[in-house]
């Protein structure tokens, strides 16, 4: 901290600095308040002999207090600095254009356009009072210096910066590999690659199917979560003789691949050459790399020439006495190592099934559009922390950029295959980093002024100097991690980016370096970079789940210690009389995985059609009796935990008086939602049960496994009266809580919508694929239901359907184009 | 995101589904203070909301309008704000908002006049027809019959003796008639008959001589009046002759007239009431001759007709439900009619150890068990009241009840019925309220969540009357049921949002025809 603390209290484009140094002093007394929470506890009877539960928590509203020095030449100058705190606290209130009282621990850098650090924490004001010190009157104070203390009613947190997410897709992912905290440490935006390891994470229901013992090595599943990195089993092996753990493969050619994998020893201590080595056929090299990750675990990495037949792969033990944890192995047609792709992660798939086939990894690509979230030109500041890779790449690996097809003068950054030096390059002029050492983190500064002088400062040190590089505009994206063709992903953690409007100066450059290198040392991350990842990367989620649509999406990145105000604005492809309502279900989870999210669904078989999801459907013959469509298991039960559920479905219904309802069976005991009808319709629609609740106490807290299996969840059936017709049930799909339905409140032929907390409007617009600014207020929506906000440090799986109406017929390819999704994070405390 | 978090809704009218705009934002920051359920009854009884605002300004909220409030997609409670008042308290001002659940506005403020089966035979049920000069030339009785006797004077060919009117309240129509006809003629010509005066036609009919028949009419066209007549068909003076009718039965409906029938027939006749029907469960049990007493409560109504129980002696109760449970919501709720849950089974589950603050179980024999059961009832047919005790029909009494806790008597009152619906009553009360069972004195209070019958935590926000809670420390039957441990049924919950506290009472109730949302229920009257 080499800087003053910032504090202003705002209203719209006004306001007064209250520690400007000049009329304004901070005094001593003021400490940023935590968020005042009211906690609900079940306490239970004088027969609760385990303390009380947890039932609920309630953040609100607080008292601030704290006091400023005010300072003047005059009576008058004072009474008139205090008269304008005065006038803006008056203001106070306003839902619409709130007073705000905003703080920074420093003033290092001017709040940037877009990203989180260094952006002011906004502190809602809702009344405000002012007082005057009692010694106004002592001597001369009145007209040279009075204390003032400002006691204000806020809202309960501290707001962040509103923040635009990222456009994401491929298998990106946010670093928390063996992190003690559980926290991120950043983005890492991988290159496309196939695992070529089976089971590599021991996620197969026998947990080392494929992989063999050899005599001396004994394996045993592990469940112990200190020794699991990915799933929920790793292997624990040990060792009575040298020997190796290994499964077959092969390579497919001769080309050089790279082994890696993760180990920990019981200890945790350093694990090394002496412990276990990287095996590959009868190769078991000594000179691999063995690079700590974090909380005991290692990652081995090593080189080879692929063999082209079917040879063993794997972790060697090298001596008797040696017990360690084994998972995440990677054998990859590369010359240096990314990181771990198995079919469960985000962008991944397994080629076959699950755990027992080869996976493979798109390329990640993380973009922010230009020209509104911040001014696409000259001038502007990038600052990006990142760390460098273990192994660098044989290919330039780009950080950051600007640039497209048709503006390839704009700025990029990469870090340079010969030298290792990050190189940014405008306007076809290049500046170059000092030598970067490998696994190190690192923040950059490249600023560029409006008259086009470039500047990069690594660690603040500008090695280049300033360089005159003249003007070019940009592109329409700042691409994160990659270059603007989706390429040359950099494989390695950005700890954050954040962009500026204007070209900060040497000495902010030095005083947020000041502020940041902490944090860098500690392998921390300054930032999220908020993202919204969808499978085609275009923001855009279909109406069903199957191997070529998806009706969900992933958020991550997301800063704050609260779920953060979350604003979705929606574009349509059906106008709202058929598009709505609208169901955005929203599932938190520590580790996204796949298999978990496709067993939130059933996707029924029997009949093809092409006009089916999955090109199937199931006939069920549905009389007055109860019937019931084919039940799924519900893998995923545990982030499900204690909470409700709907189920959607899409049915064709041939007759009359049908009634549907929501089944969750537990064993052999069960939960039923009430009937609702059906109507006649020969083509699809929409349905949802009404809500079913999942136990809170879920098996695997207790060490039982497998038990995901005693869930499952389905549909009943069965027609008031009349005789039995077919019903032909396409998918049945999950919606968890918090769950929202979106309603205009009349509908109208628009297509357009936002919600934001509990508020919803329509907007003014077309169907989807016809470009709009989406910023025409329509009317007024209803949300019923639960606020869908984004939770911070977790994935946010955001699952919807549009046309859940009796009379639509929603069609498989109808989409809702998520056009601009942002973010305001929430802090309790600072 | 809390469990029990609520999100209120006000929609334009009483059953309607367009929401108001929330212009003010003060639905946005609405603060429930309570609502709460009955069973039987209800289901929803009072709702208090509080809405800060400037009362001086526009409000979106006014009476008479649809209030539904939500835990999720769940709808928790719904009614329609009943009054509204406007607040200023030192430097606060607020809207307070009491709401009542729909059966107040749909069911408790509607009345209705209609004869499902009715056997009366009163003069002021068939009343007779002036005739001119001869209405003092005829004999009349109406010893359970209306019987005309013509005086030995001369009538005319085609010429009326007399004539009774039964009349059907404007709206209701008669549209079966059951009745013996009698006619007796010595040789002469005379007709017994049921005449439809409206359409010029005979309904029912006997002409021969002392001839009894039965007749069952069911009317092509139905009317609002029919007439009882006998006529003389040649000119002739009598000498013995008569015209009798018995057993008489008039119906305004042509089915089966039993408890699921007339509680159909009401939902129809409130079109404030969703239209689905399948929540009305099947009950048989015979409910003939059942009317109402002239204009008359529709909440009465619906009570006499669930007191009545089923065939098997089972209570039953009526309920209206969320408009969400319709098969097809439209905003109006949804009328419920079924047996009480069996105590066999339960919904929820406690321990002691769960409950806040006070809880005790109680068990009374005094006051609360009666095995000895008289059931008094008004037979129109003789215009008598009439008790059935044990002694006429020893199904009244429960010797095991009576031989553990000694002979405890209790008199009902089942208003107008015959001796078979009375005696359904009074065993039905019998099969209640034979075994001494425990009760708790005061309301169970559980605060967030409470366990489902097969784990899951559910919001307490959502817990209803009608359900069933298991206190799971016991494991005798505690009931008078096999294996239901101690198990109620929860018959008044109140939840208090700024708390997250249910409290539940439970038992089941002294009078099986209490079915509204009484308030001394939303206070936590105990009932066992």
């Amino acid at each position: 901290m080499t800087t003053y603390p910032t504090l202003k209290l705002t209203r719209g484009v006004f306001s007064i600095d209250l520690n400007d140094r000049s009329t304004f002093y901070l005094r001593t007394d003021f400490v940023p308040p935590e968020t005042s929470t009211a906690v609900q506890i079940a306490a239970g009877s004088a027969m609760q002999m385990n303390g009380g539960r947890l039932i609920g928590r309630k953040p609100q509203t607080r008292t601030w207090t704290f006091s400023v020095r005010v300072v003047g030449t005059s009576e008058a100058g004072i009474v008139n600095a205090l008269r304008g705190v005065k006038r803006l606290l008056a203001l106070a209130g306003d839902e619409n254009n709130p007073v705000t009282l905003q703080y920074k621990p420093n003033a290092d850098t001017p709040e940037p356009a877009w990203g989180q650090f260094g952006a002011l924490l906004n502190y809602e004001v809702l009344a405000g009072r002012m007082t005057i010190g009692s010694d106004y009157m002592r001597g001369d104070r009145r007209a040279k210096a009075v204390a003032a203390t400002l006691e204000l009613t806020i809202q309960p947190y501290a707001m962040g910066k509103r923040q635009r997410l990222c456009t994401a897709t491929g298998g990106i992912l946010e670093d928390t590999l063996a992190t003690v905290d559980g926290r991120s440490r950043g983005l890492i935006v991988p290159e496309a690659t196939t695992n070529k390891i089976i089971n590599p994470i021991f996620g197969y229901s026998s947990y080392d199917n494929g992989w063999t013992a050899a005599a001396g090595v004994t394996s045993y599943p592990n469940m112990d979560a200190n020794y699991v990195l990915f799933g929920s089993v790793s292997a624990r092996l040990v060792c009575t003789s040298a020997a190796a753990f290994t499964v077959s493969l092969n390579a497919g050619n001769t080309n050089t691949h790279v082994l890696s994998f993760y180990v920990k020893k019981p200890d945790g201590s350093a694990v090394t050459n002496a412990d276990v080595r990287p095996r590959y056929n009868a190769s078991i090299p000594t000179d691999a790399t063995y690079t700590a990750v974090g909380n005991g675990w290692y990652r081995v990495v090593k080189a080879f020439t692929g063999i082209n037949s079917s040879v063993v792969c794997g972790v060697h033990l090298v001596s008797a006495g040696v017990t360690v944890y084994v998972t995440g192995f990677q054998f990859e047609e590369k010359t240096y190592v990314t990181p771990l792709a198995h079919g469960d992660l985000l962008g991944c798939a397994w080629s076959g099934m699950a755990h027992v086939s080869t996976s493979t990894r798109t390329a990640g690509v993380c973009k922010i559009s230009t020209g509104v979230e911040f001014a696409a030109n000259v001038p502007i500041t990038l600052r990006i922390a990142f760390r460098t890779q273990e192994i660098t790449a044989t290919h330039d690996t780009y950080l950051f950029d600007l640039r497209d097809g048709s503006h390839t003068s704009a700025p990029y950054a990469y870090i340079a295959s010969a030298g290792s030096r990050l190189s940014v390059v405008y306007n076809s002029h290049l500046v170059q980093s000092q030598v970067l050492t490998a696994n190190t983190w690192y923040v950059a500064h490249v600023t560029i002024s409006a008259a086009g002088t470039l500047n990069l400062y690594v660690n603040s040190l500008n090695n280049s100097g300033a360089i005159a590089s003249g003007v070019a505009p940009f592109g329409a994206y700042l691409f994160i991690g990659s270059g603007y063709s989706g390429a040359a992903q950099c494989d390695t953690t950005i700890g954050g980016l954040a962009v500026w409007a204007y070209d900060l100066t040497a000495d902010q450059v030095g005083a947020d370096y000041t502020t940041i290198a902490p944090l860098l040392a500690a392998g921390q991350r300054v930032e999220g970079i908020p993202w919204l990842w969808t499978k085609d990367g275009d923001n855009l989620v279909d109406n069903c789940n199957d191997s070529t649509r998806d009706n969900w999406c992933v958020a991550g990145g997301i800063e704050g210690s609260a779920p953060a105000q979350t604003t979705i604005s929606m574009q349509l492809s059906e106008y709202m009389p058929s598009a709505s309502p609208i169901a955005l279900s929203l599932l938190d989870v520590e580790q996204f995985n796949n298999t978990e999210i496709a067993s939130l669904m059933v996707d029924l078989t029997g009949t093809a059609d092409a006009g089916s999801c999955g090109g199937s459907y199931e006939t069920v013959s549905v009389g007055t009796s109860i019937v019931g469509a084919s039940e799924f298991i519900v893998g995923a039960f545990k982030p499900l935990a204690g909470r409700g559920f709907v189920l959607v479905t899409r049915i064709k219904n041939a007759g009359s008086n049908l009634l549907m309802r929501g089944v969750l069976t537990i064993a052999n005991s069960g939960q039923s939602g009430d009937w609702k009808s059906v109507p006649n319709n020969a083509a699809y629609r929409l349905f949802y049960t009404t809500d079913l609740q999942m136990p809170d106490n879920t098996p695997p807290e207790f060490g039982l496994s497998n038990a995901a299996k005693l869930f499952y969840a389905s549909i009943n059936l069965k027609r008031s009266s009349g005789g039995a017709a077919n019903v032909d049930v396409d998918f049945i799909q999950l919606l968890p809580r918090p769950l929202a339905l979106l309603s205009p409140a009349n509908p109208t032929t628009t297509a357009g919508i936002v919600v934001s907390g509990d508020r919803v409007y329509t907007l003014d617009q077309p169907l989807i694929g016809v470009a709009t600014t989406p910023t025409e207020f329509l009317d007024y929506a209803n949300l019923t239901g639960d606020v869908i906000e984004f939770v911070p440090g977790r994935m946010n799986v955001l699952t919807s359907f549009i046309g859940l109406n009796t009379s639509a017929n929603p069609a498989l390819a109808d989409a809702i184009y998520y056009q601009n999704v942002s973010i305001t994070p929430r802090w309790e405390l600072v | 995101m809390n469990v029990n978090d609520l999100q209120v809704k006000v929609y334009d009218g009483p059953t309607s589904t367009t929401e108001v705009s929330d212009a003010t934002g003060a639905l946005a920051t609405a603060r429930v203070d309570s609502f709460g359920t009955c069973f039987p009854g209800g289901l929803y009884t009072t709702a208090r909301i509080r809405l800060a605002q400037r009362i001086d300004r526009a409000r979106a909220v006014h009476e008479n309008m649809r209030v539904a409030i939500y835990n999720g997609l769940a709808l928790v409670w719904e009614g329609v704000t009943s009054e509204i008042g406007l607040n200023v308290n030192g430097d606060q001002q607020w809207l307070d908002v009491a709401c009542v659940g729909q059966w107040g506005p749909q069911i408790r403020s509607r009345t209705i006049n209609k004869a499902w089966a009715d056997n009366r035979l009163s003069a002021d049920v068939w009343i007779q027809q002036p005739q001119g000069d001869k209405d003092n030339q005829v004999n009349i009785d109406r010893m359970n019959r209306i019987s005309i006797g013509p005086q030995a004077v001369a009538w005319s060919a085609g010429e009326i003796v007399a004539a009774f009117r039964y009349t059907m309240p404007t709206g209701q129509t008669i549209k079966r008639i059951v009745a013996t006809l009698q006619n007796r003629e010595s040789g002469q010509n005379w007709t017994t008959r049921i005449h439809d005066v409206i359409g010029g036609s005979t309904l029912a009919s006997e002409s021969g001589d002392g001839v009894s028949t039965a007749t069952d009419t069911t009317l092509a066209t139905p009317r609002q009046y029919v007439e009882f007549q006998f006529v003389s068909n040649a000119n002739q003076t009598p000498t013995n002759a008569y015209g009798r009718m018995r057993s008489v039965m008039v119906y305004s409906e042509t089915g089966n007239i039993n408890p699921t029938e007339i509680v159909k027939d009401i939902r129809a006749l409130l079109t404030g009431l969703n239209s689905d029907e399948s929540l009305i469960g099947s009950n048989t049990f015979a409910l003939e001759p059942f009317v109402t007493n002239g204009q008359e409560s529709i909440e009465t109504v619906l009570q006499r007709v669930a007191g009545f129980g089923d065939a098997s002696f089972n209570p039953w109760a009526v309920q209206l439900l969320a408009s969400t449970r319709a098969t097809t919501p439209d905003g109006k709720p949804v009328l419920s009619f079924s047996a009480y849950p069996s105590l066999t089974d339960y919904d929820y589950v406690v321990t002691l150890a769960e409950l806040e603050g006070s809880v005790e179980v109680k068990r009374a024999v005094d006051g609360a068990v009666y095995n000895w059961i008289a059931v008094r009832y008004r037979d129109e047919l003789n215009n008598r009241q009439v008790v059935i005790t044990p002694d006429d029909y020893a199904t009244l009494k429960d010797t095991t009840s009576i031989a553990l806790w000694g002979q405890r008597e209790l008199i009902v009152d089942c208003d107008t019925g015959s001796a078979t619906t009375a005696l359904n009553f009074g065993r039905r009360v019998l099969g209640w309220r034979k075994d001494a069972k425990y009760k708790v004195t005061a309301p169970l209070r559980i605060r967030g969540t409470i366990r489902s019958k097969i784990g899951q935590r559910i919001p307490v926000c959502r817990v209803a009357s009608g359900a069933r809670v298991k206190i799971e420390n016991f494991l005798a039957d505690e009931v008078g049921v096999t294996d239901a441990g101690l198990t109620f049924v929860i018959t008044a919950t109140t939840y208090r949002p700024d708390t997250e506290t249910l409290e539940m009472s439970t038992g089941v109730p002294d009078n099986l025809a209490v079915y509204l949302a009484r308030l001394a229920l939303v206070n936590n009257r105990v009932v066992a």
